[in-house]
This record gives structure tokens, C-alpha cells and sequence, in this order.
């Protein structure tokens, strides 16, 4: 339920309001975890970061278009891909981690 | 989050499968019952004769399967060559398209020189071309109307490339990859802010009914927008 509100809220914060989305269940159909390079420190919880856990929600768009111009995230620049167009851009490690949850069509 | 836009129109047919519903097609006019036009067309209408000019030049009632002749001596030779235009898809749509506009398969066939002449049709209410054409040597004129023909499986943003366009790969998933602050590709993510879990607190809290919260409980199933003053006053 968590991770449903959060993909929510990112997709608005990052996309705009002028997208038709839905987010298709309560369960993530993905996970990436790496660590960090160098371990940061997060001051305002007082904790030392080591690394990362990235969960996907699966979600779809009906309508509408992704808007970059007023996110959040300082996203530069976006693109709509097919399953064998992202393996060329992302790293190895990240295409391995995230390939079985693209389908194939 | 994988945002993901799934496809828009069927994926397009290995040429076995093209070569293979075309043969299906040529057999069931074999096999089937031939068809009934007097049920459909009444005897002397006009609609009767277009219907009966139209197919006497494919020799068949079906409409995409080209010239074959189901019940005659030549009904053995069902098959095209390799390469063959009455195989692919946009070929069929094309003769379904013409059939509804009036022309026929042998016209095209046969290379009958039209000589258009544009006319309005007061009665129908809508342009209709009229094409004077020279068939066996005794003038014809056929009523030719425009229909809409479907739209392209292959569009404008696929010639072009766009890749930031919602109408490329039809037939296909597209996923949505943002370029991040260090300048990798990856699929949109933020962090988890605590404030998701408190939906249970909240609930309980607007069921003990907080004075001035109470405006803000029916929000609190809908967007973190609100979540945030309440959490603010829990």
C-alpha cells in the first residue's frame, strides 16, 4: 500500500499532472539494490547510508504525455522505449536486475 | 516505477501466417455453402446489381482473397506465387475499402483507363466522383464515393524517430526512462518518504474526531497532500 502511494506521488512530482495513469496493484514487480560508492551521511535522520533498495511499481499510462518541464527530481530529459532500445542505455548491472520484469511485446 | 504505455494495435504477421489465413480464406469459399445473395440483396434493386457487377469480376463473393473462382474448373489453383499481393494485410484492407467505395478488383486488374470527372450529387447530399469507364468497348459510368480509409500502423513518429513520442511502436510496450542528476538512464524513482506509512495513523486519529481534521479525513484516502498537515498534528 506504501509503495502504491509513493509511485503516485513520484509520478506526479516527476511527469506533471497531464498524465492518465494507473498503478496496477499493490505489489512491486521489481527490486534493485546497489550500494553506494562511498557511504554518505544523512544528517537529518542522523544515519549512515550504505546503499539502496529500488522497488518498481508497474503502472500504465492511458492518456496524456510526460511533462519534464516542472519536476521534482531535476530530470533532464525522458524517452519512451521499447524492451531492447533500454538495454542499449542503462547500465549492465541495472539491465540485469530489471530485465525479467519487461515484457517482451 | 515502471510506467509502461502497452500496445496499441496487434503485432504484424510472419509471412507464414499471411500465407496461411490467405489459404484459409480460399478454402472455406470452397468448402462453405455458396453464398446466399437473394437473402441479402432483393432481385432488381441497385444494390443487387453493384453487388452482382462487383463480383462477377472477382468471381467470388469473398472480397479479400483476389481473383478465385471457388466452383469452377480452375478451383485447384488456390495458390500464389511467393511475394504475392493478396497475402498481406494492407492489400486486403485496400480491396475492402474499394469495394465499399464502388470499384472493383477489376478495374485495377484489368488497367481501364477512368477519366474523372467530379460531380455533386444533390441527392445524396455528399460528393460523389463519377468515373466514365470504357469496359469491353461500351461506355460505363460508375458512381465512385470516398470512404475513409483506416490509419497507418506505421506513423508519423516512426518515420520520424521520436523517441519522445507516445505513437512510436505501436504493436509494442513502451516504457518510460528518465535521465537522472548523475546522468544515467533509469526508470523514474524518489525516495520513500515516511509520511506514506502513516495511513493507519491517520485513519485512527479522524475516527477519534480531532477538531478542524475533521475536513481533511476524506482527503486522507486520496493524496499525500493533506497527509502532511496531519502529520504535522499528530
Amino acid at each position: 500500500m506504501a509503495g502504491l502511494q509513493a509511485a503516485e506521488r513520484i509520478m506526479v512530482q516527476a511527469g506533471g499532472v497531464s498524465m492518465n495513469t494507473w498503478v496496477v496493484g499493490n505489489a512491486p514487480v521489481g527490486h534493485y539494490v546497489y550500494d553506494y560508492h562511498i557511504a554518505t551521511r544523512n544528517e537529518e535522520k542522523r544515519s549512515v547510508e550504505l546503499g539502496e533498495k529500488v522497488f518498481f511499481m508497474k503502472s500504465r499510462i492511458m492518456g496524456g504525455q510526460f511533462n519534464i518541464a516542472e519536476n521534482k527530481f531535476g530530470l533532464e530529459e525522458f524517452k519512451w522505449l521499447a524492451k531492447e532500445e533500454i538495454r542499449k542505455l542503462v547500465t549492465t548491472k541495472y539491465w540485469s536486475m530489471t530485465q525479467d520484469m519487461l515484457a517482451e511485446r | 516505477m515502471v510506467l509502461s504505455r502497452p500496445p496499441q494495435i496487434t503485432r504484424d504477421l510472419h509471412p507464414f501466417e499471411k500465407a496461411f489465413f490467405l489459404y484459409q480464406r480460399r478454402l472455406n469459399e470452397r468448402l462453405a455453402l455458396p453464398f446466399t445473395r437473394y437473402f441479402y440483396f432483393k432481385k432488381g434493386t441497385p444494390a443487387d446489381a453493384e453487388w452482382k457487377r462487383k463480383a462477377k469480376e472477382r468471381l467470388t463473393p469473398a472480397r479479400d482473397i483476389g481473383i478465385y473462382d471457388a466452383y469452377g474448373k480452375e478451383q485447384w489453383n488456390d495458390e500464389v506465387l511467393v511475394g504475392a499481393r493478396e497475402s498481406e494485410p494492407e492489400w486486403q484492407v485496400e480491396m475492402l475499402v474499394r469495394d465499399a467505395e464502388g470499384s472493383g478488383v477489376g478495374e485495377a486488374a484489368a488497367g481501364v483507363a477512368v477519366d474523372k470527372g467530379e460531380e455533386v450529387d444533390m441527392d445524396e447530399g455528399h460528393e460523389n466522383k463519377r468515373d466514365v469507364g470504357m469496359v469491353g468497348g461500351v461506355e460505363q459510368v460508375i458512381k465512385r464515393e470516398e470512404v475513409e480509409r483506416p490509419l497507418r500502423r506505421v506513423t508519423e513518429a516512426d518515420r520520424l524517430g521520436d523517441l519522445k513520442s507516445l505513437d512510436r511502436l505501436l504493436h509494442r510496450t513502451l516504457y518510460l526512462l528518465v535521465k537522472g542528476v548523475g546522468g544515467r538512464w533509469e526508470f523514474p524513482n524518489g525516495r520513500l518518504s515516511g509520511k506514506e506509512t502513516l495511513h493507519q495513523v491517520c485513519s485512527l486519529t479522524c475516527m477519534y474526531g480531532i477538531s478542524g481534521e475533521i475536513l481533511t479525513w476524506r482527503d486522507c484516502r486520496l493524496r499525500s497532500v493533506s497527509w502532511s498537515r496531519l502529520a504535522a498534528s499528530v
